[in-house]
């Protein structure tokens, strides 16, 4: 079982989940635990032959029951390949998964926020290279989302609906601004191609979405996932997350998904360090607009 | 309930969602598995 404690120089929670230093480090191919089980094969997490998309109560959470939950939601039993590669119907379904899995445990009473996110990459952390993500469904809203509720305080609406509208003036960094889905890199960027998926009408979460705006999501999250990875003609880390409205009532909200990718070349990583970890203060080496401008052509580029 | 292709993992519901079939099921440990699949 996990320990909060609250940091009171940063007005934070700290989790403590101390389990997790026990768990599965990069297995090799063979003993991946998160592979169908097979016949005479040794065996994983999930115990049939094949399936298409499965999710399972983490076996290291950082939160259960009754104070949330942590699952592993795995996106095919393919062990190759990402969400980029993904069948685009496959893709569509992971869309209904997360809306499922957003909806049961926002409805649970010990759940505030339902965060679902995926960390691809050794850059940013993976412990299993199978396609997968994780849901982790906080006990308490944690600090970002309550920064974007302040921002629509403090702008008087809803935040990402006046940051997309001003995007869409602008043009400069949009990679994406036809259809129910923009994608563009944000004017304030803190990462060299942090990059938005925004959901054009006000959508507070995954469950006011029509089908075909799910459709579109799933499409240019794997524009965008296929354009990182021809960037650099390499594997792109990233840490993937979607931003929905809290499930303790308030409401607040717009679907989005924001991508932090940790490159700034090919070969070298942008490490959040004195600045960023002392300050709080993001410093950048490349402008928005010219990452923007790179990223454009990586998506708009041959499939 | 009934036996799933291991041991003691039992699916112990199905239903759909949308588009999908979900399918519940309790693994030996007794955590939750939940298989969804295109109906």
């Amino acid at each position: 079982m996990s320990v909060r404690r609250f940091n009171e120089l940063r007005g934070e929670e700290v989790v403590y989940a101390v389990d997790r230093q026990e768990r599965t480090f990069l297995p090799d191919a063979e003993h991946c635990p998160l592979c169908p089980t097979r016949p005479g094969g040794p065996p994983t997490e999930i115990p049939v032959e094949s399936f298409e998309i499965a999710v399972f109560e983490n076996r290291f959470p950082t939160f259960e029951a009754p104070e949330g939950a942590a699952e592993v939601v795995v996106y095919t039993d393919d062990h190759a390949g990402s969400f980029a590669t993904l069948e685009p119907g496959r893709a569509r379904d992971l869309m209904w998964v997360w809306r499922q899995r957003y909806e049961e445990l926002g409805a649970r009473h010990d759940v505030a926020y339902v965060l679902i996110f995926e960390n691809r990459g050794v850059e940013v952390g993976t412990t299993l290279h199978h396609p997968h993500g994780q849901i982790y469904a906080f006990p308490f809203v944690p600090p970002v989302a309550l920064g974007e509720l302040a921002a629509d305080e403090r702008l008087g609406g809803c935040a990402t609906c006046e940051l997309l509208a001003r995007e869409l003036r602008d043009g400069d960094r949009v990679l994406r601004g036809e259809g129910e889905v923009v994608a563009y890199v944000p004017f304030a960027a803190r990462w060299p191609y942090e990059t938005h998926v925004v959901m054009r009408e006000h959508r507070p979460s995954l469950l006011e979405c029509g089908d075909s705006e799910l459709d579109a999501l799933a499409e240019v999250l794997q524009a965008v996932t296929r354009g990182f990875d021809r960037l650099f003609e390499r594997p792109f880390p990233y840490v993937m997350v979607l931003h929905q409205a809290p499930c303790d009532g308030r409401g607040a909200g717009h679907l989005h998904v924001e991508f932090y990718p940790p490159l700034r070349s090919a070969t070298k990583l942008k490490y959040p360090a004195g600045c960023e970890q002392g300050a709080g203060t993001f410093v950048m080496d490349v402008l928005p607009e010219d990452s923007a401008a790179a990223l454009r052509s990586a998506i708009d580029g041959p499939s | 309930m009934r036996p799933l292709t291991l041991g003691y993992t039992f699916i112990v519901d199905e239903e759909r969602y949308g588009p999908l079939s979900v399918v519940r099921v309790v693994k030996e440990d007794g955590r939750a598995l939940i298989l969804f699949a295109r109906a």
